[in-house]
């Protein structure tokens, strides 16, 4: 039951995995015009988020949300159809990458604006509160969002109005090309949840079933308590690259934030670093490579047909 | 009956044919309930929250309840507090406003601090500005005709909308009007008088000044069309600007701080159409204005009937009668 259970959301991270590699395969080749940010590394959190998610919850994004699009619907074609803005696409080609949204797989609202979406998530989950149900708000941030005032103000209207929300924050270390140590101090955010007294969940390793639980029961935990519940999630924004300059002429690392991450390969399958930041790399410690292709290819089936 | 008064019956009776009212924001029933306008609210069936100072948050959350399907009301002490919600005016509900949200509703009611001596941080008055951001609904609650009709009609109603109301009226009686008032077009523009020497047209909270102007004329034996529009976003001035055709006179009565306003529209399509007096008082902004002062809206009613050329002319029947 266990192994069956984490092959099950081994496969879904292959398919968020594969799904993107193909959608930057498109995009390297001109496919789309609106901005696509890509988050590679961050598939195991947006597996377990999707997995955590019951009948009735919801999940707003941010800019950066094709991960939880794919773990939530892995419907490849809905996604490139989208990005190439055709009305076939999941939204009808009416919000391109940035503002992918899809209400039918519980994803009301996405938001390319740094933090806007923390501010929404209150009254979502209290209006499910007042509406008699009991579902869970799930929303998803960054640690360059968290610095906004909106994080604080809306994990302080959650707690003030018992609102049941799971807030995600995914910790890379970066906003745009600054590092953490570049533009503020720490923020300690277990000791922020403490000051809200309000419950609170730091991940790493990128095991997917670990991720899972973990995030079932804080989801649980928020609605009995009828409180917002905290989780810090460290990633690995994977996809640098190297770009010779005059000030670097051995090449300067350049992290992915946006568009084309021009080393990561289809060609070369999913495995992107040899280290637990990569969560299939995590995979590639449990399963031997035939079961890991046999996974990779029941992905490739839930991602489906891809239009030409 | 005093203004505060008036709103706060209206606002129950909403909230009373309401499927899930939600009333939010600072104090909504605590202390002094923002001056009464909101006093007796947690007596209904609304859900009444008391809410933390989070300007930002409170207006995302007010979407967000809007998203889920709720009819919700977020009640604000001042207008300078919405522009911390600014984000949201724009991008939150540029994005909310395409999708189906059903009977979801969201409405600011927001109260313009016009009372005066407030000084220069705490006195914004200029709803177009902020309706302009994204085209968003806007309308001002200056007279119990406003009162009725607009909280009635659009409090709970679905979509998203910001109502003004004034502070500097809180106290005072009602302003009503005692002739029928008939819509004039689609957009909240109504038309108070009839009348064929001049045209009166009152925006905002301007209505009293506008209603003076209208006595006035009467006194010098004039008839003067009345109209005000309580619409502070776009609006079709079709049936004003026909009325200021034949009348040949325009006088806009514009109480916002807005440099641009919808009374620049309807100047610019009165003179387009040959309508060549147009007078429009609006708001100056000069040093005394950046510090406490009555900020009042002060109008010279004769001398504005003078410029037009009206004071020159016989008196006519009405007066001698």
């Amino acid at each position: 039951m266990h192994e069956d259970r984490f092959a099950a959301l081994a496969e879904r991270v292959l398919a968020v995995r594969l799904g993107q590699m193909a959608i930057n395969e498109r995009n390297k080749a001109g496919a789309f015009r609106v901005p696509i940010h890509l988050a590679f590394g961050h598939e195991a959190i947006a597996v377990a988020v999707s997995d955590a998610m019951r009948d009735g919850d919801q999940l707003l994004l941010t800019h950066r949300n094709v991960h939880y699009n794919l773990a939530r619907n892995p419907s490849l074609a809905e996604k490139v159809r989208e990005f190439a803005l055709d009305p076939a696409g999941g939204a009808g080609g009416q919000l391109g990458c940035m503002n992918y949204s899809d209400a039918s797989v519980g994803i009301p609202y996405t938001s390319s604006i740094l933090a806007n979406s923390l501010s929404v998530a209150p009254g979502v989950a209290l209006g499910h509160a007042i509406l008699g149900r009991r579902a869970a708000t799930f929303v998803v941030t960054g640690d360059g969002a968290i610095e906004e005032g909106a994080f604080y103000e809306s994990l302080l209207m959650g707690r003030s109005v018992s609102a049941s929300m799971v807030v995600v924050v995914e910790n890379n270390g970066w906003s745009l090309a600054t590092r953490i140590h570049e533009r503020r101090v720490p923020i300690d955010l277990e000791q922020m949840a403490g000051a809200l007294d309000i419950p609170f969940q730091r991940l790493r390793g990128n095991d997917p079933l670990d991720y899972a639980e973990h995030l079932a029961a804080l989801r649980d935990e928020a609605v009995e308590a009828r409180t917002p519940a905290l989780l810090e999630v460290c990633v690995n924004t994977l996809g640098d690259w190297t770009q010779e300059t005059p000030d670097h002429p051995d090449g300067k690392v350049i992290n992915y934030h946006a568009g084309i991450a021009p080393t990561v390969d289809l060609e070369k399958g999913p495995l992107l670093a040899d280290d637990p930041g990569d969560p299939v790399f995590v995979l590639m410690q449990r399963y031997s490579t035939e079961d890991l292709a046999e996974l990779a290819a029941r992905a490739m089936d839930l991602l489906g047909e891809v239009p030409a | 009956m005093t203004y505060v008064s008036h709103l706060n019956g209206r606002i129950k009776d909403a909230i009373a044919h309401c499927d899930t009212p939600v009333v939010f924001g600072q104090n909504v029933s605590a202390g002094s309930c923002l001056s009464g306008l909101t006093r007796g609210v947690d007596q209904t069936a609304a859900r009444v929250i008391n809410t933390p100072n989070l300007e930002n948050t409170l207006v995302g959350t007010g979407f967000g309840l809007m998203l889920s399907g709720v009819q919700a009301a977020f009640f604000m002490k001042q207008q300078d507090f919405l522009l911390l919600g600014v984000d949201h005016l724009v991008n939150t509900y540029n994005l909310i406003r395409r999708q189906d949200t059903g009977a979801g509703s969201f409405t600011i009611v927001q109260i313009v601090v016009d009372s005066g001596y407030e000084g220069s941080q705490s006195a914004l008055n200029n709803l177009p500005d902020l309706c302009s951001l994204a085209r968003i609904d806007g309308y001002a609650i200056a007279n119990a005709h406003d009162a009725d009709t607009l909280i009635e009609e659009e409090l709970f109603a679905p979509g998203f909308r910001i109502i003004s109301v004034s502070q500097r009226l809180f106290k005072r009686d009602v302003p009503t009007w005692d002739a029928p008032v008939v819509a004039a077009g689609p957009s909240a523009v109504h038309r108070y008088a009839h009348g064929d020497d001049l045209t009166i047209v009152s925006l905002n909270f301007a209505f009293e000044q506008a209603t003076a102007l209208h006595h006035a004329a009467e006194g010098y034996g004039l008839r003067a069309s009345l109209f005000a529009s309580n619409s502070l976003a776009e609006v079709d001035w079709r049936a004003v600007t026909a009325d200021a055709a034949s009348t040949g006179r325009l006088v806009i009565l514009d109480d916002t701080k807005s440099v641009r306003s919808p009374g620049h529209m309807l100047a610019l399509e009165a003179r387009s159409l040959g309508v060549t007096d147009v007078i429009h008082h609006r708001r100056a902004l000069d040093d005394s204005k950046l510090r406490p002062q009555a900020d009042r809206f002060e109008i010279d009613c004769a001398a504005t009937l003078d410029s037009l050329g009206l004071l020159n002319r016989p008196r006519i029947s009405l007066l001698s009668a």
